[in-house]
């Protein structure tokens, strides 16, 4: 390429020189990163100890006014019975108990006492949470993904919260677009906010990725147990036997419907069963209207999990190494929906095509989530739309939902305490007041909330109110989300011709999945190591 | 382009006369120094530290489980069984396949309008002004205002073919979901949004054509078409060759227009590979097999540069 | 400065010169050109008029280009919205696209004049090393310069985003074509009149290379104004942020806000483009002169 005059003798001294220079200093940066580990390990056992002192607070101010400072280790001692070293922990009141567990040899045991003092302060005087005495103008960064017209309901409430909390506490909210990778690219960095929304399909994959912590004992402060939560929603923060989400609020699949559409049709009600479906889209289909619309875009592939588990089937096995969706209940789910598509709907949609055609007036129902609600219905559209739940195709019931949780990040420097307890105090918050939250277009998860009066008045959650309480999620193990990747492409491209062979497309999405599963497993292991 | 070899030999010998006057001259090194600290921090460290990556199983977010797994990362990407190998070799086609389309898309047109546009003609800045303009905008913009030129339902472009019926019975493909259309689609939007910095490039060189040259032409009456082949072309052809590479360089990064209009969609079919290296490194938290699949990029990027070159430069040496 | 790179011939020329054309010739020529900039200019004008729209026309049966009730509803939410800082994106924005195209210039004309005119050891190893980086796709870098600048302490940074923008070999390789088309004669008068070497470069070869510097100049400018995945990766505070990245979140995470995108976007364009109407002669101008010689 070039023409130059160098004497060949002085490059070859030169660069490999230099090649050999920058690779011992790439080598020495790369054994650096390894040998950094160690500090993660004692992250968990400082979470454990600093919680431990604010429960101690919380039963304090439970019992008496007394001085808190004072009384907190007492209450550790008594309730934990426990050695000098876990009394000094916890004594050690302030930023001093993040750096004695954190430098001692001794932390498992500490950790192991805190946790016992923690379960029997919780349930022994009724649960809160308060602010241990010694914090004062706490500062929260809560990060979450809703930058959409959600955003503002949730900050009606952490205004709220911070009302209440005035002078005491300050959280600061920040909604962010690419969530997952700002998340990512944040711990890398260590410079993770303390709260945080985790959707329900990487609540796993953080935890491996000590994205976020376990958070047993603030949960069991809290006073939050099994039957405060749908089963599944509940389940869906356990990863290897610990607790890292609570649950907040779910998304599920939802039905958006033209009154006006179907009233024309002469058709009085919303279809819930595949007779009434099929007969609602068939009317409505004529003069360049659809009775139905679907994409072959998002979500899709939500739409093909849902119809899936109605005809019996699911996506995985039990123990998550085989993909299961090329059953005959995959088979009967896909063939029903690329029926649909061939008698109502215009083929080869792209992703909210769906929505578009819909907001037009030409679409007479689609199936989308209940995000969408503010967007399709009400003052958004120039005809009566309305949104309801999808209609039971399958012989069983079954809604695929999306999940938000509430999780604390990792911070490999160490977890502030008083932090931990705002934090605390401003997931219950949220979850006890999530009404407001529902405003947004989701069903609160939180029993209490979604059964109240208030969540009845209130459309289209009334109608899904029941079908979140078995909503179908994908299971709590690291990077399943690539694990669906083959069938989201398996369903796309049925959908858009690509593919016409729906077993075949199947099986073959089974069998790359199936390799992601592997690789997942043999990554990952079977539970995070820190 | 005018110096020749000659010539530049005869600078070069000057120049050392100049500095050969000290023993060892520290000022060409202060020259050049604060470039190559930033240059060696950000480009020859990266280079060696991803070498090393690409041969752990890495993750930067859980480095106490990083292990050392040798050419692993690379054998994957070759071995047809690996979870890697569809995903990584797709990617790289579609990058490929967007390089069929976008790179003549993106010279010939820069080329026809800065022909057009190298005229004296009252007003010729405000056209430059106009076709220059979408590049000031954000590829996420520019994204979503194709996507919602091309979308099937209330897309201008679809409510126009089927008005004028351009696409016959079958009505306008789906520009966003089915290929080959959605290559067009994203392919019109780039060139959309960068033709005008291309075309810039182009009436810079075409101002530099001696105008003595085209009127010898006229004389020994040559037409139009052939003055631009025989004049225009030929002296255009180094920064012809600049164009292409830096059209390649940017066409290998494509990364925005796919993940905004088609969501790399139908199935991944317009996934490029910058896409998969970020989704390994930054959604898997991969980055050892990022790394890998970095280096095989590298490879076959500058082998499809100096073909380039060898291509277009056979006969010029003054480079 | 009669020399052969500011020596050019007085008049443009082409196969479609101006001159000696027929007044139909022109005609065609002007209803071309006309029509092209009518294409190019439909998306843009279609961006603001999206932006100007109350959200239920934003999608009709029939194409509806104004709307019955146009409104500036989304103008109001983008800028009374304390989440959407759109005017910290542009001001940071514009301030790193700067500082980038400023260090830019400075750092590669420096060592582009090296590589051009001086004779060292290891120069031609050296250049050839940079050439060859100059075709490895920028993703090679994505991870360990993600990893550095972490290491560094650079994240969530300007600085994070600037100085890896200094290690580009483009602007030196630029330059240095540039400087080998300047005469050395006008340097060596000047080193005999007792200039050093930093002198002649400061006062001969600089000002020679104005219009290669401003060419340069506007492909950082805008290579920083439009980077999209470096600074996503860097930027975590929603006011440190650039345009690019702070646009995309006026989308909702499943919700395509299109009026209220198509306003940012508006709001983001129109104070570039004005500068760029307003600069254009000079920039073309500029890169005319500039020679690229390939």
């Amino acid at each position: 390429m070039i023409k130059g005059d160098y004497k060949k003798s002085r490059i070859g001294r030169f660069s490999s020189l230099t090649l050999v220079a920058l690779f011992v200093a790439g080598l020495l940066a790369a054994c650096g990163d390894n040998t950094a580990a160690p500090t993660t390990g004692a992250t968990t056992a400082t979470t454990a100890a600093a919680v431990a002192t604010t429960a101690a607070a919380g039963a304090t101010s439970a019992a008496a006014t007394t001085a808190a400072t004072g009384a907190t280790s007492a209450a550790a001692t008594t309730a934990a019975g426990a050695t000098s070293a876990a009394a000094t922990t916890a004594a050690g009141a302030t930023s001093a108990a993040a750096t004695t567990a954190a430098g001692a040899t001794s932390a498992a045991a500490t950790t192991a006492a805190s946790g016992t003092a923690t379960t029997a302060a919780a349930s022994g005087t009724g649960a809160t949470l308060t602010l241990p005495a010694n914090c004062s103008n706490v500062q929260l960064q809560y990060w979450n993904g809703f930058t959409g017209p959600d955003g503002p309901f949730m900050g009606q409430l952490v205004d709220a919260f911070n009302k209440a909390n005035s002078g005491k506490i300050t959280v600061k909210m920040t909604s962010q677009a690419d969530y997952d990778t700002q998340l990512t690219t944040a711990a890398a960095s260590d410079t993770l906010p303390d709260i945080i929304i985790v959707n329900e399909d990487v609540v796993a994959s953080f935890a491996f990725n000590n994205i976020i912590r376990p958070i047993d004992p603030i949960v069991q402060q809290l006073g939050y147990t099994a039957s405060d939560f749908p089963k599944i929603a509940w389940d869906n923060g356990m990863v290897a036997g610990k607790r890292y989400t609570l649950p907040l609020s779910m998304v599920p699949m939802t039905m958006y419907y033209n009154n006006d559409l179907l009233k024309a049709a002469g058709i009085s009600a919303a279809p819930a069963t595949d007779a009434d479906f099929q007969k609602a889209a068939a009317a409505m289909t004529k003069g360049g209207n659809h009775g139905f619309e679907i994409t072959s875009g998002f979500p899709v592939q939500q739409i093909f999990q849902q119809l899936l588990h109605q005809f019996g089937g699911s996506e995985f096995n039990a123990d998550v190494t085989q993909a299961t969706w090329n059953s005959d209940a995959g088979v009967k789910a896909m063939q029903w929906m690329l029926d649909a598509q061939k008698k109502y709907a215009e083929p080869a949609l792209e992703v909210d095509a769906d929505l578009n055609a819909f907001k037009a007036g030409s679409a007479g129902m689609i199936w989308n989530g209940i995000w969408q609600t503010t967007n399709v219905t009400g003052s958004a559209v120039s005809f009566d739309g309305k949104a309801t739940a999808t209609p039971q195709i399958g012989p069983q019931p079954g809604t695929w939902a999306g999940m938000a949780s509430l999780g604390l990040p990792v911070h490999k420097k160490g977890n502030d305490a008083c932090k931990d307890a705002a934090a605390g105090m401003l997931m219950k918050y949220i979850v006890d007041n999530s009404l407001t939250w529902a405003k947004a277009g989701n069903v609160p998860a939180y029993n209490k909330v979604r059964n109240s009066a208030d969540i009845a008045a209130l459309h289209p959650q009334a109608e899904l109110a029941k079908a979140v309480e078995n909503p179908i999620f994908p299971p709590s193990v690291p990077g399943i989300g690539d694990a669906f990747g083959p069938l989201s492409d398996a369903v796309t491209a049925l959908m858009t011709g690509k593919a016409t062979d729906v077993k075949k497309a199947l099986d073959d999405a089974a069998a790359k999945s199936n390799q992601t599963l592997a690789a997942n497993k043999a990554k990952y292991g079977d539970a995070p190591k820190s | 382009m005018a110096k020749t070899i000659q010539e530049r030999e005869q600078t070069g010998e000057a120049v050392a006369s100049v500095n050969t006057r000290r023993r060892f001259n520290f000022t060409p090194y202060l020259f050049i120094l604060p470039h190559l600290i930033f240059f060696a921090i950000f480009v020859g460290y990266p280079f060696v530290s991803g070498l090393v990556y690409s041969t752990f199983q890495y993750n930067f977010l859980t480095p106490e489980n990083n292990t050392f797994v040798g050419l692993n990362n690379y054998t994957n990407l070759f071995n047809t069984k690996s979870r890697e190998f569809d995903l990584f070799w797709n990617s790289l086609g579609n990058t490929g396949i967007f390089m069929l389309y976008s790179v003549p898309a993106l010279v010939i047109i820069p080329l026809l309008l800065a022909v057009l546009l190298n005229t004296k003609l009252p007003g010729r800045n405000i056209f430059r002004a106009i076709i220059f303009a979408p590049w000031v905008l954000s590829v996420s913009v520019i994204s979503l205002l194709w996507f919602w030129i091309f979308q099937s339902n209330g897309g201008l472009v679809n409510v126009y073919a089927k008005a004028l019926g351009i696409f016959g019975e079958d009505g306008p493909p789906r520009w966003l979901s089915t290929l080959p259309a959605a290559w067009i689609a994203i392919t019109v939007a780039t060139v959309w949004w960068t033709m005008g910095f291309n075309m810039i490039i182009l009436l810079a060189a075409l101002q530099d054509i001696p105008e003595q040259l085209y009127e010898a032409a006229t004389i020994d009456g040559a037409n139009t078409l052939q003055k631009f082949f025989r004049i225009t072309l030929p002296l255009l052809q180094s920064v012809l060759v600049f164009v292409i590479t830096i059209t390649i360089i940017a066409s290998f990064n494509l990364f925005g227009q796919s993940l905004f209009m088609t969501n790399n969609g139908p199935s991944r079919g317009t996934e490029p590979v910058m896409y998969r290296i970020y989704d390994e490194g930054f959604n898997r938290n991969a980055q050892g097999s990022a790394a890998a699949m970095s280096f095989v990029v590298a490879l076959i990027m500058i082998l499809v540069s100096y073909l380039n070159f060898r291509i277009f430069r056979k006969r010029d040496t003054s480079y | 400065m009669a020399n052969s790179v500011q020596a050019r011939p007085a008049a443009r020329n082409s196969a479609f010169s101006y001159r000696g054309r027929t007044y139909f010739q022109r005609a065609i020529l002007y209803l071309i050109l006309t029509i092209i900039a009518i294409i190019v200019l439909i998306p843009m004008v279609w961006m603001f008029l999206t932006s100007i729209k109350p959200k239920n026309q934003l999608f009709t049966k029939d194409i509806q280009w104004w709307p019955a009730t146009p409104t500036l509803d989304n103008y109001k939410t983008l800028i009374n919205n304390p989440s959407t800082p759109i005017i910290s994106w542009f001001t940071n924005s514009i301030l790193i696209a700067l500082i980038v195209t400023g260090l830019v210039l400075a750092v590669d004309s420096l060592a582009a004049y090296a590589y051009a005119r001086m004779d060292f050891f290891g120069r031609d190893v050296l250049f050839k090393l940079l050439l060859f980086t100059l075709f490895l796709p920028g993703v090679l870098f994505l991870v360990p310069n993600f990893l550095i600048v972490n290491a560094l302490g650079l994240r969530n940074n300007y600085l994070g985003v600037i100085l890896p923008a200094l290690a580009g070999v483009f602007g030196v390789f630029f330059m240095r074509q540039f400087f080998e088309t300047i005469p050395k004669e006008l340097e060596e008068a000047a080193h005999i009149d007792g200039a050093n070497t930093f002198q002649t470069f400061w006062s001969i070869a600089l000002p020679l290379a104005k219009p290669a510097l401003a060419t340069l100049g506007v492909i950082t400018f805008l290579g920083s104004w439009n980077d999209f995945l470096w600074p996503l990766l860097i930027l975590q505070d929603r006011s440190l942020q650039t345009l690019p990245i702070g646009l995309r979140s006026l989308q909702g995470s499943y919700t395509s806000e299109y009026g209220l995108m198509m306003a940012g976007a508006v709001v983001a364009a129109v104070p570039v483009l004005l500068l760029y109407i307003v600069l254009q002669r000079f920039i073309v101008a500029s890169v005319a002169s500039s020679g690229i010689k390939g």
